[in-house]
């Protein structure tokens, strides 16, 4: 196999690079040991399969705080999470009240749910993209309200909302509320039962450290969104419509053994590094966000140096554009990092970087003080 | 060849989730358990189902509802096929 080559690798906030050795093991192991059909046959090849699905959900679900692992659901990724949730509720006449942050993940569905009849009401953010809770509340208690939908992190600014405050706003006045935690899951301790949201999506494949395309939703007991996809459950076959158990309901069809797999040999690595992983990320971004505000000209968006935030950092230069600076930190220092709008246009749009967008460094697992040293090093050069 | 049979109780769950949690509070148990495809007799529910020995049904069944894991089925077969050993 090829060496990996060497990058400092600051685009964690897109996908999590490289993975923990024991998530590529696990997948391969998985092919090549268990690769029956889970839940369908009961010969050993499939026994192993639906053993190594159901210990990775055990996994999942021990790490994200998940009591009870039927309310766990594999999913292909945060995305199809969201959709399923925002296409299973929301219905013509519906009102739903949703953050101004949010990924295209959220917008790009809920602009087709608006062509069908879904009003979506927008709440503003501040200059940090921080929402203010009392302004969800307001927008809430303005017309009955289905859902709330806020994100737990941003993945351009790194600003982590209150989320606790808006699921009890939406509960308060009757609605269910779905949060985006693509940037959140990882990089913040979570206990998802705890915190009680209807509805959490996950991506695999960004700080749990696990391979793309595979992801989890978690349900909150007797939050029943319609299912995405009908189809084969290895169960009931008899029946017309689809199993109403979970979490056979949501996962039709043969899902990523090998990914979720990795995910769940992922899950145990967070399980026992996590908090140190954290602690360092934290570490790490107020070193970088502190350097980053030492050169001349560059601007970083969000919360400021010493506010909790999840690991990610966007600057913009006054000079140079965010395209020029990320070609350049590849090319010339072999630092990856990620320029442009991030798929979060609204999120752009409310800390008025939508007409130039920005460079975004976000860290992860693996990195350490030298490779931000480098990366500081690296834009002390580009910028001057 | 030995031609005995024996009598077993199957247990049928709603998905594999359930029977493979149903497995594992049985070996807790020390219950002489397996899974097998899901008979017939059970409809078609998860695709394989618990099995245990007829003599043991009423502790497996009383293990898994103290658990919180009460099957969706029950059937009572014969193994007319394998070969003791």
């Amino acid at each position: 196999m090829k060496e990996s080559p060497h990058i400092r690798y600051f685009d964690h906030a897109a996908t999590s690079w490289p993975k923990p050795p024991v998530v590529s093991e696990a997948m391969v192991r998985t092919m090549v040991e268990a690769g029956g059909n889970p839940g369908r046959s009961a010969h050993a090849l499939a026994l192993e399969s639906a053993r190594a699905v159901e210990h990775a959900r055990a996994a999942v679900a021990s790490l994200l705080g998940i009591a009870d692992t039927r309310d766990a659901i594999f999913v292909p990724g945060c995305t199809e999470a969201i959709n399923l949730v925002l296409k299973g509720t929301l219905k013509h006449g519906d009102r739903v009240v949703v953050s101004s942050v949010e990924h295209n993940a959220v917008v790009r569905p809920l602009a087709v749910l608006e062509s069908r009849g879904v009003k979506v009401v927008r709440v503003p953010a501040d200059a940090a993209g921080r929402i203010d809770a009392d302004e969800v509340e307001h927008a809430v208690m303005a017309a009955p309200t289905r859902m709330v939908v806020c994100q737990h992190a941003s993945n351009v600014t790194g600003t982590i909302q209150h989320i606790g405050d808006m699921i009890d706003i939406a509960h308060d006045h009757g609605a269910v509320i779905l949060v985006d935690g693509a940037q959140a899951a990882g990089h913040l301790p979570l206990d998802l039962t705890a915190l009680g949201a209807d509805a959490y999506a996950v991506p695999g494949h960004k700080g749990l450290l696990g391979p793309q395309g595979v992801g989890v939703l978690h349900l909150a007991p007797g939050f029943e969104p319609k299912e995405f996809v009908q189809g084969g459950s290895g169960g009931r076959s008899e029946e017309v419509a689809q199993p109403d158990a979970r979490p056979d309901r949501y996962e039709a069809g043969t899902g990523n053994g090998p990914g979720i797999a990795g995910l769940g040999a992922a899950a145990e690595y967070l399980a026992t590094n996590g908090d140190e992983i954290r602690a360092r990320e934290q570490r790490l971004v107020r070193r970088l966000h502190e350097g980053l505000l030492a050169i001349s000209g560059v601007t970083v968006l969000g919360p400021p140096p010493g506010d909790e935030r999840a690991p990610v950092l966007s600057i913009v230069h006054e000079r140079l554009a965010p395209d020029e600076i990320a070609f350049a930190l590849d090319r010339r220092f072999g630092i990856a990092v990620r320029a442009g709008l991030h798929c979060s246009p609204w999120t752009h749009e409310a800390v008025g970087t939508l007409e130039t967008g920005a460079v975004r460094f976000g860290l992860g697992w693996n990195l350490t003080d030298e490779d931000v040293d480098a990366a500081l090093q690296a834009m002390t050069d580009i910028c001057r | 060849m030995n031609a005995e049979k024996e009598r077993f109780t199957v247990f049928g769950f709603a998905g594999t989730h359930d029977a493979l949690k149903a497995e594992e509070t049985l070996l807790e148990a020390r219950t002489d358990v397996a899974l097998i495809p899901t008979p017939r007799a059970l409809g078609s529910l998860c695709g394989f189902a618990v099995r245990v020995p007829a003599h043991q049904r009423d502790e497996a069944l009383a293990a898994l509802i103290a658990a919180g894991r009460e099957p969706d089925g029950e059937a009572q077969i014969e193994d007319r096929v394998s070969r003791r050993r």
